[in-house]
């Protein structure tokens, strides 16, 4: 395996944006918005409300932290995915995107990001027994000279919304089906 | 105006030689340092190239994977197998994963053709994501046209991954072939420096040493043999050769140095010459006027013998003639007239053998003769002169009993007469005199005559064999002459012998001579 990178030069960046990055979040909204009409719950307008803060300055490590906070609280749900689901290409590329150096690229965000959004797809087909078709959330509009920050933003629209719907989950003492691991 | 020759002087010209060594030196490391970048750059570029084609291999068995019966095709077939939705999640998550597969391959820079493939592949993954939309939204999958519904015709995606496969070869080949066109290039331009470098240097070498041949090597050559051809000692106006100011180097300046101590060296050996010609006449003078003193202190001693001889022969005549006999006074008179004839003759023998020494007529009997033979005879001698009276002679020859000398027996009482004469004269009373010999190292023999008396003041030693020099007895009451030392030094040299003394003032002389043994094989010593 002479090939393996050893440094962040020779590193295979895979050459996605953070544009393509915002993409994948505006989606993973869109799941939650699903899920909470799907479930019933009472917040579900605030929480399609919710309004998109703006951030500056924000790093591609960043918002990888902010990606690493929003899956801490999605294992939350009683039906989450946790042990079950692989990392999107994490055992195939992982290696390719080993850096000694930790430098944190679009791409290794998208890569979370990705595995985010499949892990809350999952979530929304299992509680409607496959009939919610997910197809959509696998479609990606092309967004234009998105940040870092921009995508920060998005990741924190979730997070909260997400928060909303755990509150919402606890007060309703709703009763969801187990996702089977 | 600077000339040529200063230019081009030893100095300059090796100033300047030296700068075209340190640019070529220079230029060397440049070229060095700028290969190894070009060759650090090769291997970069081969790396770049090596890696990158390794990426994009993985990749490409990424895309064969993901897509095909492990990965999304998989995935759907589960799905219309078991209508199970984590497998249709699956499908969307390969698509996903094939999305970002394909950016990652486009980024790692693609040719039109490899362009074309990729965008092929994902005009197929469309068509996929459609057919799982009609899935979705369309709700039933049986009838006749199901399975339309779901047929994706793959051919132009194994075609496109085969293309991206060859053009992968191809282009591993293509780098392979250029890196060795670079690589080729690289080594002609080192062999092309070196030999451009070499080249230059070889120049730079065969120029110094040709200016060192004709501007150091030869100059100094000819430089020397002017030297040496140039005798300070001749009165003409030799000069060590001196180009013209403006052909003028170190060499050059070397040379006026050289002119300048020339001239000086002349003036003093012409100094010197006048000098010595002056001392040679002066030496010739003064052996003339030596010869001459010779020959008048010999002439008239043989002029002196002879009427002495007469004073002398009537004198004893008249003491003796019994026709007629003297008075007393007369026989006084007589005495007196034979004691002063008798001093007389004795001072002109010794100044006729004085001159004889001088004038080199002197002539030897050489016969081997025992040592203590001879200094008996000699100390006999003197007792039978009636000195005995006066003079205790302790003799002390035991050790040279049987040693034998080639000597001239005349001559070797002479020096011995006037080493016993010099201690009884100049003694203080009572006279004590000591003789013994000695044989030294080297078979010589060394007889000794040793005296109670006065002693010689060191100031005065040096002259103690000059000729009428009694170092201040001039005016005392001692007889004397000053020769007899003197002819015993030089009768001692003509006979092969030497001679010396030690002294001190008020405890006595010891006066010594020194002649070489016989050897028994010689037949020479008396046993």
């Amino acid at each position: 395996m002479a090939f393996l990178p050893s440094s962040p030069s020779q590193a295979i960046e895979l050459g996605l944006t953070p544009s393509d990055v915002y993409g994948l979040w505006t989606n993973v909204n869109s799941a939650l918005i699903s899920f909470s009409k799907q479930q019933n719950i009472d917040k579900q307008q605030r929480i399609t409300a919710l309004p998109l803060k703006t951030f500056n300055n924000k790093k591609p490590k960043d918002v990888l932290a902010r990606v690493a906070k929003f899956r801490t609280k999605l294992i939350e749900l009683p039906f989450s995915t946790k042990g079950r689901t692989e990392g999107l290409l994490t055992k195939e590329l992982s290696f390719l995107l080993r850096d000694s150096q930790a430098l944190v690229t679009p791409s290794l965000v998208f890569l979370h990001s990705g595995q985010v959004l499949v892990e809350t797809v999952t979530v929304l087909s299992h509680n409607s027994h496959g009939k919610s078709p997910i197809g959509s959330f696998f479609i990606f509009e092309k967004f234009r000279e998105k940040t870092p920050s921009n995508v920060y933003g998005q990741v924190d629209l979730a997070h909260r919304r997400l928060e909303l719907i755990l509150e919402s989950i606890k007060a309703q003492k709703l009763e969801i089906t187990r996702l089977q691991e | 105006m600077i000339g040529f020759g200063k230019f081009w002087g030893i100095s300059a010209a090796s100033k300047f030689f030296v700068t075209v060594l340190i640019l070529v030196t220079a230029i060397s490391i440049s070229a060095a340092i700028l290969q190894g970048t070009q060759t650090k750059t090769l291997q970069n570029l081969w790396q770049t190239h090596e890696r990158g084609a390794a990426k994009k291999t993985i990749l490409l068995g990424l895309i064969r994977g993901t897509m095909g019966y492990n990965g999304m095709i998989h995935s759907l077939h589960s799905y219309f197998l078991s209508n199970n939705p984590i497998d249709l999640i699956e499908a969307h998550k390969a698509l996903l994963e094939l999305k970002v597969i394909i950016s990652g391959y486009r980024s790692l820079g693609v040719t039109e053709d490899e362009e074309n493939a990729l965008f092929q592949l994902e005009v197929i993954l469309g068509q996929y994501r459609k057919v799982i939309a009609n899935i979705e939204y369309g709700g039933s999958l049986s009838g006749p046209d199901s399975l339309k519904q779901i047929i994706v015709n793959d051919q132009p995606a194994f075609k496109a991954l085969n293309l991206l496969n060859t053009n992968l070869v191809n282009t591993r080949q293509s780098n392979v072939l250029k890196i060795t066109q670079k690589i080729e290039g690289l080594s002609y331009s080192i062999i092309v420096s070196a030999i451009a470098i070499s080249s230059v240097l070889i120049i730079t070498l065969i120029g110094f040493s040709w200016f060192v041949r004709n501007r150091v090597t030869t100059p100094i050559d000819k430089l020397v043999k002017s030297f040496d051809s140039i005798d300070p000692a001749l009165e003409n106006d030799q000069k060590l050769p001196v180009r013209s100011e403006e052909w003028r180097d170190e060499l050059d300046t070397l040379a006026q140095a050289g002119n300048k101590y020339l001239e000086a060296a002349s003036t003093h050996l012409a100094e010197r010459r006048k000098v010595e010609e002056y001392l040679v006449e002066a030496k010739e003078h003064a052996e003339a006027a030596n010869k001459a003193k010779t020959n008048f202190l010999s002439s008239m001693s043989h002029e002196l013998r002879t009427p002495m001889n007469a004073v002398l022969g009537f004198a004893q005549m008249m003491e003796i003639d019994p026709d007629t006999p003297l008075t007393t006074s007369q026989k006084n008179c007589i005495h007196h007239i034979m004691e002063s004839g008798g001093h007389l003759m004795a001072l002109i023998d010794k100044i006729l053998i004085f001159s004889e020494v001088e004038d080199g007529t002197i002539s030897f009997r050489l016969q081997a003769k025992n040592i203590n033979d001879l200094i008996n005879k000699s100390v006999e001698q003197l007792r039978s002169d009636g000195i005995e009276k006066t003079v205790e002679i302790t003799n002390d020859i035991s050790e040279t009993e049987n040693c034998s000398i080639n000597i001239d027996e005349v001559g070797f009482n002479t020096i011995f007469q006037a080493l016993l004469s010099n201690a009884t004269l100049y003694n203080k009373a009572p006279i004590k005199i000591e003789v013994f010999s000695k044989i030294l190292k080297g078979d010589t023999v060394r007889i000794f005559v040793k005296d109670n008396g006065l002693g010689i003041p060191a100031e005065k030693q040096s002259l103690v064999f000059a000729p009428f020099r009694r170092l201040g007895m001039e005016n005392s009451s001692i007889p004397g002459t000053g020769v007899g030392l003197a002819i015993a030094k030089k009768l001692t040299k003509l006979l092969n012998g030497k001679i010396g003394f030690e002294s001190n003032k008020d405890e006595g002389t010891t006066f010594w001579v020194e002649f070489p043994l016989l050897k028994d094989k010689d037949s020479q010593r008396l046993v």
